[in-house]
């Protein structure tokens, strides 16, 4: 009789050990134009990664302006007249009123601007007063969302997502595997973090150092799911007369903005949300952000270029410093 | 002494020898690898030969049969193989042939510290190649180094009186 | 004067190798945490041993499966990398020298990801 029971118990414990480690499945693939790789933990880890890559995949078929059939190559092809594009709208939506609070500094229809710099390609050079002035003019641009509807004001002007498109991308993945049903997950789409669910340990996302990619600047640590995303000004530049110009550009000056951080990283409540608003941080800079990262639940980790680091109320017990060329303040 | 005067028979010997060593060498790169070898660990059979002219004192042909050797593997088996080989055997040829000048150095002695030298040429040539991973091997083939190392200085025991006759001269070595 | 096959002091000599290398090869070692694959002196990528994957760098191709790493195909000759087997323990290193690639199991902590 004994006998039995403690068989019974036995079994019962080894049936929880097993629960202990959940085990994990990657892929990795390319995306957006970047690295992706997700991870899911738990059952059905395969498909859930398989899926979640080819949702990103889609994703970027219905926002990037690089692709024919996107919503935005329709919205840029229209001259001006307003195209059935839903996913666009409740993206600008959403957007729209991070790029008020910074002045307009931060917009989405740089594309001209970003075309004629040329940073992150091989013909990256230092243009003209002129036609910086003239790109300006073409970037000028109005967005009209009506419904499900978009209409750009200026008809030479071009909708691009990119600073906003690999978070977004996030976003879709979260909603995939919470439908699902998966466990727990990390997407990372070009640097633009989903950790999904929980997980034993939790997760540990490390912050690159500015400019170097292998190397760990500090980590953050979350019990549960988390978006963050990093803009920088080491990520994609070239240099000229020693001078570094870098891809993120103050849309009321042409030039790539001038600003005393290298790298912002935020974490938000949602992908798009933590892209855009790095983006819009990084060009408020330190103290101007403040009020708006308070306005949407957000936080952020702040590089200085004088390798300072300042680190929101929220984030303080999360993040860990490694890389002790840089101080914590 | 072994007699080193250069005669024609010696230089075709020599190059009998050169064969034998490349063979030796072919032959030994034939055999799988066993799972407590470590990557790339030979038997050193054909070290034999390089060993043997070394410490007698002929360093010059030890040293060309060494680079004989690396030809064939550059050849047979790619740049990286021959680079290895070459080290390898020039390093051993050296090393051997230095410490053969104390005529009371011991045979063993002789064929251990060839077998380490020559392990640990390659052991830096790949280092060049790839990195300071490669260290990580550096025990195993120290270990090994012994134990092939034995091998040959045992073979050598006995075979070379034979050896040092056909080369001419007298029997002692 | 015969050389001599052997003498007192070649124990020393071999029982000091031995030693040295026996310490390095039976020390306890550490499980190892993450995997450092390296190609042409550059490292490509570091990947935790806890999730499995498949990791290509050109023709080498790294499996991760069960918390150990190994190289799984490769388009070498000899094919001795592929021959290491499995890496689990913090050090276990396999080579490929032709296509100057090295997987190296390190100890370093686990990151679930990286943003830039």
């Amino acid at each position: 009789m004994k006998l039995r029971i403690l068989t019974v118990i036995l079994s019962v414990c080894l049936a929880f050990c097993s629960c202990g480690n959940t085990s994990g499945y990657r892929l990795d693939g390319f995306a957006m134009n970047t690295m992706v790789s997700v991870t899911v933990y738990g059952k059905e880890s395969e498909n859930n990664a398989s899926a979640a890559l080819r949702e990103i995949t889609a994703t970027e078929n219905k926002i990037s302006w690089n692709v024919k059939s996107s919503e935005t190559a329709k919205i840029n092809a229209a001259g001006g007249n307003e195209i059935f594009a839903p996913t666009a709208a409740e993206l600008i939506g959403e957007l729209l009123p991070v790029c008020k609070a910074t002045d307009g500094r931060y917009s989405l229809t740089l594309r001209e601007l970003c075309d004629l710099w040329g940073i992150g390609t091989e013909k990256a050079d230092l243009p003209s007063e002129v036609d910086i002035s003239a790109a300006l003019k073409k970037c000028d641009c109005e967005i009209f969302v009506s419904g499900d509807n978009v209409t750009l004001s200026n008809p030479s002007a071009a909708l691009d997502f990119g600073s906003v498109g690999k978070g977004y991308a996030c976003d879709k993945v979260y909603d995939l595997l919470k439908s699902n049903g998966a466990d727990a997950a990390v997407v990372s789409v070009g640097g633009s973090i989903l950790c999904f669910g929980q997980k034993n340990g939790g997760f540990t996302v490390d912050i690159a150092t500015p400019g170097n990619i292998n190397n760990s600047l500090g980590s953050l640590k979350f019990d549960t799911t988390a978006f963050i995303s990093t803009s920088g000004s080491e990520e994609r530049f070239f240099e000229k007369d020693g001078k570094k110009y870098h891809h993120i550009f103050d849309a009321k000056t042409g030039y790539p903005l001038i600003s005393e951080l290298k790298s912002v990283t935020v974490v938000a409540k949602s992908g798009a949300m933590s892209d855009a608003l790095s983006t819009a941080c990084f060009i408020l800079g330190k103290e101007k952000s403040t009020e708006l990262l308070k306005s949407y639940g957000a936080d952020a980790v702040f590089v200085t270029s004088k390798n300072e680091i300042f680190v929101t109320d929220g984030l303080s017990d999360k993040f860990t410093l490694i890389n002790n060329d840089y101080v914590l303040k | 002494m072994v007699n080193k005067k250069i005669t024609a028979k010696r230089v075709a010997l020599l190059g009998v020898f050169a064969a034998v060593a490349v063979a030796l060498s072919a032959a030994e790169n034939m055999i799988p690898p066993l799972p407590f070898m470590p990557p790339g660990a030979k038997l050193g059979l054909s070290n034999i030969i390089t060993m043997f002219l070394s410490m007698n004192g002929m360093l010059i042909p030890s040293v060309f049969i060494s680079l004989a050797k690396g030809i064939f593997s550059l050849l047979t088996r790619g740049v990286t193989a021959g680079a290895m080989s070459a080290a390898g055997g020039i390093l051993s040829s050296l090393v051997i042939f230095l410490l053969a000048k104390n005529k009371k150095e011991s045979l063993i002695s002789l064929g251990i510290t060839g077998a380490v030298s020559h392990n640990l040429a390659q052991l830096f040539v790949s280092f060049f190649i790839v990195g300071d991973t490669v260290f990580y091997y550096a025990p195993f083939l120290i270990v090994f180094a012994v134990i092939s190392g034995s091998i040959t200085s045992l073979i050598m025991k006995y075979t070379s009186t034979y050896a040092a006759r056909i080369l001419g001269g007298k029997d002692k070595l | 004067m015969k050389r001599p096959f052997f003498r007192p002091s070649d124990i020393i000599l071999v029982a000091a190798l031995l030693v040295f290398g026996g310490v390095f090869i039976f020390m306890p070692k550490n499980e190892g945490k993450t995997v450092e694959i390296m190609a042409d002196g550059e490292l490509k990528a570091t990947l935790p041993l806890s999730i499995d994957t498949e990791y290509a760098v050109g023709e080498v191709v790294v499996v991760i499966e069960k918390g150990a790493a190994r190289i799984e195909k490769s388009d070498c000759k000899d094919k001795i990398c592929v021959g290491t087997g499995k890496l689990k323990n913090k050090g276990d290193t396999a080579v490929c020298l032709p296509n100057k690639v090295s997987v190296r199991v390190s100890g370093y902590r686990e990151t679930d990801g990286v943003t830039w």
